[in-house]
This record gives C-alpha cells, sequence and structure tokens, in this order.
C-alpha cells in the first residue's frame, strides 16, 4: 500500500500541529524567563524539526521561512543575540506565521510567500550575515562529456574502517560499475597472517589507474564519505595516456610492475572478498527462527503500521471539547431519567432500557474522552536526557527507573504536567540526591535511584517522582519558615511542614542554584498542578528519600462535584477540595474581630465563611448548626464553608463564563444541572484567598 | 530476502517517507522516534536474530539524540552496521560529529528519493 504525496502532507500536518503547540508553549515560557535555555532549546527543536519535516513534504516556503528562523534561534542560543521584547515579539509572529500556514496549507503557499518573503528582512536584522539555504543533498552530476578518462587513484584506508559500517568492497564494487582499473596494486604488507588476523581491521590499501566515461565528480561520488577520515587521492591522469598505454612506463619500469602486480593482487582481493562473505553466511547460519516467519512477523507489523497510518484524521481540539461536553451534558441527562423512573416505579422493562441507557452513555462518554488521552510516555520521554544533563552538571550519579509510559492522560494535562514533573526532577537531583562520596559515606550505592512512575487509580492518574536522597530537614524547614515569617511558633504535622516548602516565597536553599532556576519554586509546582485540577502529596523520610505523588483527574472537562443548596440555589463544589463534610457544634465556632469566624478543626483555628453570606443568596437557614459544614483545601490553608445542605454528588461539565463574566466572583464555572438549571462551581481558591485579605488566618 | 534499515527521527513526516521511499524500493523498514527507542528496536531484532542493512538516524532528538544513539550502537552487536546521520546543511559540524562516532555516511535534509535510495544502496552490501 503506497503512500501517497497527499498523505504524507496528511502526517505532516498532524505533526506540525504538536510542534508548533510546543513552540508557542516554550516561547511563552521563555518570555516569562528570558534565561531559561530549555525553552530556547525547545523551540530551536520545534524550528527544526519542523524545518527539516517542512522541506520533505514540499512546503519550501515554509522550509525557507523556518531555515531564517533557525539562523536566528542559533544565534539566540550562541548570545549573539539577546531575548529581549522586540525578539520574542518577532518569534510570536513567526509563530503566527507558520500557525497560518498550517492550519490552511491547501491554499496558501503562495499567498503567503510573499508576507515571509518581507518578513524575513525583518529576521535577517539579527542575523549578521544572510545564510544562503541549499536544498540539494548531494552534489548533482554534471554534464557528462564522455571522454574516456584515466584516473589515478590511491586508497588508504583506516584499520578502524569496518566500525564506521563502510565496507572497502563496496567502493570497489561502486568504481567498477562505472569503468575498470587498468591497474590495481594492492598492499598488503600489514596483513598477518591467517592465525593473527582480526575480522575486525582492516589492513589493505589500494594504489591505481581506473579508466572511465564519467566525470570525475563521479568518483567524488563514490568516495564522499570516506575521502575527509581516509586518504583517499585520485587526479586526473589522461594526459599520460595515449590510447591505453601509459606514456609514462617508458621510463618508469616501476609502473609496469605495478601493472603486473595489480593483476596478481587482485586475487588477493578477491580472498578478502570471500572472507566477508562468509562471516556474512556465519550471521545468516546462526538464524535461529526461520526466514519465512521473521518475515511473516514483520510484514504483519508492517500492514499495521499502515493501517493505522491510513485511519488517522486529524480533528480539532475544539470539536474533540463539543464532543466531550455533549457525551457528558447526555451522561446526567439519563442519570436523572433514571432517578425519576426509580421514584416512580414505572415497568420493569422501562426500568432495564433506562439502565442500558445509562451504562451506554456512560461508556460512551469514556471513549470520547479517552479520544482526547495521548500516552503519558510523550512528556516522560524527555526527561531521560534532562536528567543526564542535570546530574552530570550537579556531577551526581542518578538512574531514572521509568514506568506507565504507556498510562493515558488527557492531551491538555499532558502538556501542563511536563513543566511541573521537570521541576520536580530537577528539584530531586539538586536537593534530594547527594553527590556519589556522600551516599558512598551514608553506605548508599554511590548512583542514585529515581523514579516516575504513571498509574491509574481509583479513577485518578497517579504520577510519583521518588528518589533515594537525603529526605527534607524537617527541622531545616520549620526554621526557615519561621525565618521567613511564613510561621510563628506553632506546633505543626509532619504533613504541614511539607506542605510548607510548597508556599509561596519559601525557599530553604540560600545560593540560587543554576539547576533549580531562581524565583520558581515549589509553589509554582502546586499551582500548576491545580490548575490541571491536580493535588500533590509529599512523602519523606530522613536519609531514605522522598516521593512527590501527584493526583490528576482523567479529564479537565468534567469534574465530580458535590451539589449543595445555598438559599434556593443549587451550587458545585469540586470534589477534589472537599475533606469533609459534617453538622457543626456551636462551641467549636469563635467570633474574632472584624466580624469573622474561626472554626476550630483538628487543633486548628481555620476560617469561617457563611456561602449565604459569601454570595449574598437569602436563605432561612443562618444558624450553623441548622447547616452543613464542608472542609475544603485551599492552596495553602483549609477553611471551612457553610451551606444549608448537601444534595448529592454528580458528575459536572465544566463551562467556563465567557470574557464578559470573567469578574464574577468565588465561581469558576457553571454546570447545566440534569432539571436544565444552571449551577454555579465554587472557586475554593478565590474564596481562600478573600479570608486572607480580609485578615483571618 | 528483504533488506532492513532502520528509521530513527523524531519527524514523523521524515519517518513517513523514508518507510514510503524505501518500501516502495523493495527494502523492509524498522521506525523509531528517538535514540533510546532505536535500541530498543535493534535490541529487539537482536533478540530475534534479524540482520539490520542500514541504519539512519537524525542527530538533533529529545531522549537519546543521534550522536549517543550511534555511541551506544558501537558498543553492539550491531557496530559494524553502516550508519547514516540525517543532518541539515546548516549542520556541517553535527556532520563531522557524527562521523567521529561512528557514522559511515550522511544524508542532508530536505532530500530526493532517488537521493535516499542512492545513499542506502551504497552500503547495502
Amino acid at each position: 500500500m503506497a503512500l501517497s504525496p497527499e498523505k504524507l502532507r496528511q502526517i505532516f500536518l498532524e505533526e506540525a500541529e504538536d510542534i508548533l503547540l510546543s513552540f508557542e508553549q516554550n516561547l511563552i515560557e521563555l518570555e516569562t524567563n528570558p534565561d531559561d535555555t530549555d525553552s530556547l532549546n525547545n523551540v530551536f527543536r520545534a524550528v527544526h524539526t519542523m524545518k527539516g519535516s517542512a522541506g520533505m513534504v514540499d512546503f519550501h516556503h515554509l522550509a525557507h521561512f523556518l531555515h531564517e528562523v533557525e539562523e536566528l534561534l542559533v544565534r539566540m542560543q550562541k548570545k549573539m543575540v539577546t531575548v529581549n521584547d522586540e525578539i520574542i515579539s518577532l518569534l510570536f509572529e513567526c509563530y503566527d506565521i507558520a500557525s497560518v500556514f498550517i492550519n490552511d496549507s491547501d491554499n496558501i503557499d503562495n499567498v503567503l510567500a510573499k508576507r515571509i518573503e518581507q518578513f524575513s528582512g525583518r529576521i535577517q536584522k539579527f542575523q549578521g550575515i544572510q545564510s544562503p539555504i541549499k536544498s540539494a543533498a548531494l552534489p548533482d552530476k554534471e554534464e557528462s562529456d564522455f571522454a574516456e578518462k584515466y584516473i589515478h587513484i590511491v586508497m588508504k584506508f583506516n584499520p578502524d574502517i569496518f566500525l564506521t559500517g563502510t565496507d572497502p568492497l563496496m567502493l570497489l564494487r561502486e568504481l567498477s560499475e562505472i569503468g575498470t582499473f587498468i591497474s590495481l596494486k594492492c598492499d598488503t604488507a600489514t596483513l598477518p597472517s591467517l592465525d593473527e588476523l582480526n575480522f575486525e581491521v582492516f589492513y589493505l590499501s589500494w594504489d591505481g589507474v581506473f579508466k572511465t566515461t564519467e566525470p570525475i565528480s563521479a568518483i567524488d561520488n563514490i568516495f564522499i564519505f570516506v575521502k575527509d577520515d581516509h586518504f583517499i587521492h585520485f587526479e586526473d591522469v589522461s594526459s599520460n595516456f595515449v590510447d591505453g598505454i601509459n606514456i609514462e612506463y617508458a621510463d618508469q619500469k616501476l609502473g609496469e610492475i605495478l601493472h603486473e602486480e595489480g593483476l596478481l593482487q587482485k586475487e588477493d582481493v578477491e580472498q578478502i572478498v570471500q572472507t566477508q562473505k562468509k562471516s556474512g553466511e556465519l550471521l545468516v547460519e546462526q538464524k535461529k527462527i526461520d526466514q519465512k516467519t521473521i518475515d511473516r512477523v514483520l510484514k504483519q507489523q508492517q500492514q499495521s503500521k499502515q493501517i493505522r497510518q491510513a485511519t488517522t484524521i486529524r480533528v480539532s481540539t475544539g470539536k474533540l471539547d463539543n464532543l466531550v461536553n455533549r457525551s457528558g451534558e447526555m451522561v446526567i441527562a439519563v442519570s436523572n431519567i433514571a432517578q425519576i423512573i426509580s421514584e416512580q416505579n414505572h415497568a420493569h422493562e422501562f426500568t432495564k432500557i433506562v439502565e442500558k441507557l445509562q451504562r451506554l452513555s456512560s461508556e460512551l462518554q469514556e471513549e470520547v474522552m479517552r479520544v482526547r488521552m495521548v500516552p503519558v510516555g510523550t512528556t516522560f520521554r524527555a526527561f531521560n536526557r534532562l536528567i543526564r544533563d542535570t546530574s552530570l552538571a550537579l556531577g551526581k550519579r542518578v538512574e531514572l527507573y521509568v514506568s506507565g509510559s504507556d498510562t493515558e492522560l488527557d492531551k491538555n494535562i499532558n502538556e501542563g504536567i511536563s513543566a511541573p514533573l521537570t521541576h520536580l526532577l530537577r528539584n530531586a537531583i539538586d536537593h534530594g540526591i547527594e553527590t556519589p562520596e556522600e551516599r558512598i559515606k551514608q553506605g548508599k550505592p554511590p548512583e542514585a535511584s529515581l523514579w516516575l512512575r504513571a498509574f491509574q487509580k481509583e479513577g485518578k492518574i497517579i504520577i510519583e517522582v521518588e528518589d533515594d536522597g537525603q529526605g527534607i530537614d524537617k527541622e531545616a524547614v520549620v526554621q526557615k519558615a519561621k525565618e521567613q515569617g511564613l510561621i510563628k511558633n506553632e506546633e505543626l504535622s509532619t504533613e504541614e511542614i511539607y506542605n510548607l516548602i510548597m508556599t509561596p516565597g519559601f525557599s530553604t536553599v540560600e545560593q540560587v542554584s543554576e539547576i533549580s532556576g531562581r524565583g520558581v519554586g515549589m509553589d509554582v509546582v502546586r499551582k500548576s498542578i491545580e490548575m490541571l485540577r491536580g493535588t500533590i502529596e509529599i512523602y519523606s523520610e530522613s536519609g531514605v528519600g522522598t516521593l512527590f505523588r501527584i493526583k490528576l483527574p482523567l479529564t479537565l472537562a468534567v469534574i465530580d462535584g458535590m451539589l449543595i443548596s445555598v438559599g434556593d440555589q443549587i451550587l458545585t463544589m469540586p470534589m477534589l477540595s472537599i475533606i469533609e463534610a459534617f453538622y457543626l457544634k456551636k462551641e467549636n465556632l469563635q467570633q474574632v474581630e472584624g466580624n469573622r469566624e474561626l472554626l476550630h478543626y483538628n487543633n486548628n483555628y481555620i476560617p469561617f465563611i457563611r456561602l449565604h453570606d459569601l454570595f449574598g443568596f437569602p436563605t432561612k437557614i443562618t444558624e450553623p448548626e441548622d447547616g452543613v459544614i464542608l472542609v475544603v483545601e485551599g492552596h495553602n490553608r483549609q477553611i471551612a464553608l457553610m451551606a444549608d445542605s448537601v444534595i448529592g454528588q454528580q458528575q459536572a461539565v465544566i463551562k467556563s463564563f465567557s470574557h464578559n463574566f470573567r469578574e464574577v466572583k468565588y465561581v469558576s464555572g457553571a454546570t447545566i444541572l440534569g432539571n436544565g438549571n444552571i449551577s454555579l462551581i465554587i472557586d475554593v481558591h478565590n474564596i481562600e484567598l478573600e479570608s486572607v485579605r480580609g485578615g483571618t488566618v | 530476502m528483504k533488506k532492513t534499515v532502520l528509521i530513527v527521527d523524531d519527524s514523523a513526516t521524515l519517518r513517513a517517507s523514508v518507510q514510503y521511499v524505501l518500501t516502495e524500493a523493495g527494502y523492509h523498514v524498522e521506525e523509531a522516534v528517538d535514540g533510546q527507542k532505536g535500541l530498543d528496536v535493534l535490541e529487539k531484532l537482536h533478540i530475534h536474530d534479524v540482520k539490520i542493512d542500514v541504519i539512519i538516524t537524525d542527530i538533533n532528538m529529545p531522549n537519546m539524540d543521534g550522536i549517543s544513539f550511534i555511541r551506544e550502537i558501537k558498543k553492539g552487536p550491531f557496530k559494524f552496521v553502516p550508519i547514516l546521520v540525517l543532518t541539515t546543511e546548516s549542520e556541517h559540524a553535527k556532520k563531522l560529529e557524527g562521523k567521529a562516532a561512528g557514522a559511515a555516511g550522511w544524508l542532508v535534509k530536505p532530500f530526493k528519493p532517488e537521493q535516499l535510495l542512492w545513499v542506502v544502496k551504497k552500503f547495502i552490501r
């Protein structure tokens, strides 16, 4: 089954979309952090890969354009151009041009050519000298004049030529395709006796006169890959030959000998040919599976690859999002029907059909969500290099063990998880793992282990980063937090101490290390994970190691929500945020200044907020002991929220507000209930922020 | 028996075009997206005692780049297999680095089908 140029372009366009995404994200990263060489390198790689691919599918305008961009990026990498706003804007424009191209490649190649041309001038401003792009891979054959030529060729190969994968015999065969040696001397001086012969070493060299009608560039082409590293000399000596006879033989006895020797030594050459063949045959003989089986399996694999290539289509993520939303809504609607039916005692047949519908719709929802899922391995793969570079830079020895690469994550989550994981891994090497010397002192193997695991558990994706380093020094953390004024003299649980690490403004390392970077701390890691509606937990044991466990939802489009009522409104609280729901005893509540209230909870005082006050929804239930208390986890602290009652649990398809509504406080979006009503989704972090601003701690 | 070529490149487009051109020309093509995956493929082939005739690899790849990949190959049972590095016109230094690591030749991107065939044929025994 042949792959048409159209299909190849299709593959390119699919690939280009991913590349563009990485381009954009790393550019954004670079904008906020101009010294981040990783982002710059990633931008470079994106452009570089796309350039190569564009050339392959004959998008020459695009390839040319990307080449210009690449040149600019190289200069940025070499620090010949400083990363400033102008450059970043320029690169964003480059990104835009490439995006426009990719999204409408059918119509735009020529239209865009003009824009690209104009734009190139601006890039070249930063480039110093303009570098021309050549598209030819190999020297083109020049016009042959078909005149008979005599070329003196000397070939002295290095003994290790076999190790470069080149077989000099192949070169001789290639030569024999375009002409003949009229004389050839093989130098066997270094050839040892048979029992000392090393099959991996090459011993021979040749010197001869070659007759051909091809241009000399044809010979150059044959030796193209070896002429720089081996002694290959060839020159046109046609002037020495008359009617095929070397006129220099007249006064060169040696020449005749050469000629004669050449004929004789050809047998030696053939001997080598024999030897080579035998080693090849040996390899064939060693086969344990018969060739037919291998061919059959390989064929099957190839067919499956082709089928897979043929059955992918490009779908915009927007459409997928809509599908996910619709299917989610359908599940909710169906479960509503199911509930009504169960309440009204309908006929058994009807109930059965609805149950089936319910199961089908959940399956459909799952399938639709799966369309957006990609294996986390695509993200993990990049870390091998990171680990290698980071450990090398820090003089530490680290082995990375990756498991669960095929665990699937929502595309957006997968992309969002890369940065925090990068940070955690770097942190582990920088702060967690000791130097080899230190490790030996402690009786650990000098090579540290770093585990990166992904797996699915209880409807969540778990990603773990674990090291066998020195663990977190709790006392140092507490000490530092006190110095930085993050805590006073309170007693903290182990968990709370670890949480301090992820508090904004906390850093235990005095010197800003080049590896872990400046300013970006664990709080940013936590924030980016929370942006993905995930949570992070830390487990550590002094001297043994540290484990970071990230829990992520399967999808970003749907959350598990707790429906609560406040007045006549039904609000949705993300289940992930909820720690506990209970009825309150009044004595646990304390009034503090400014009309604020604190709840005594687990030996702690946490802000107590009445949702009906916060949202201004009138209700009859105003006494805390009549309502329900939900303790929820914010970024940095727990807060208690009071609702009228808990209605139940339901999946919620998140509808974001349009930009017109972006000032809506305490609410992150809305979801549609089974009865068609709208329920606002509570933004816990926003409420938490408010509780801080209000002065309650 | 079909000659086997391994193409290692993070670009799906490039892999697909190599796959296409070489399959049309009667070769069997194995693919890998980076050096690490390339080593996995080689290991698999080695276990099944399958001969590999030519390896084509990109230089600039995530995870394990082409240079490290070549160095790893040179440590293993496929050390005599000719390796071609894919470079772009602007990467002369990479070409040399590839050669120093033990590559047999190179191919400059973007290339035409006949150029690919020419260079692969050069190394097929």
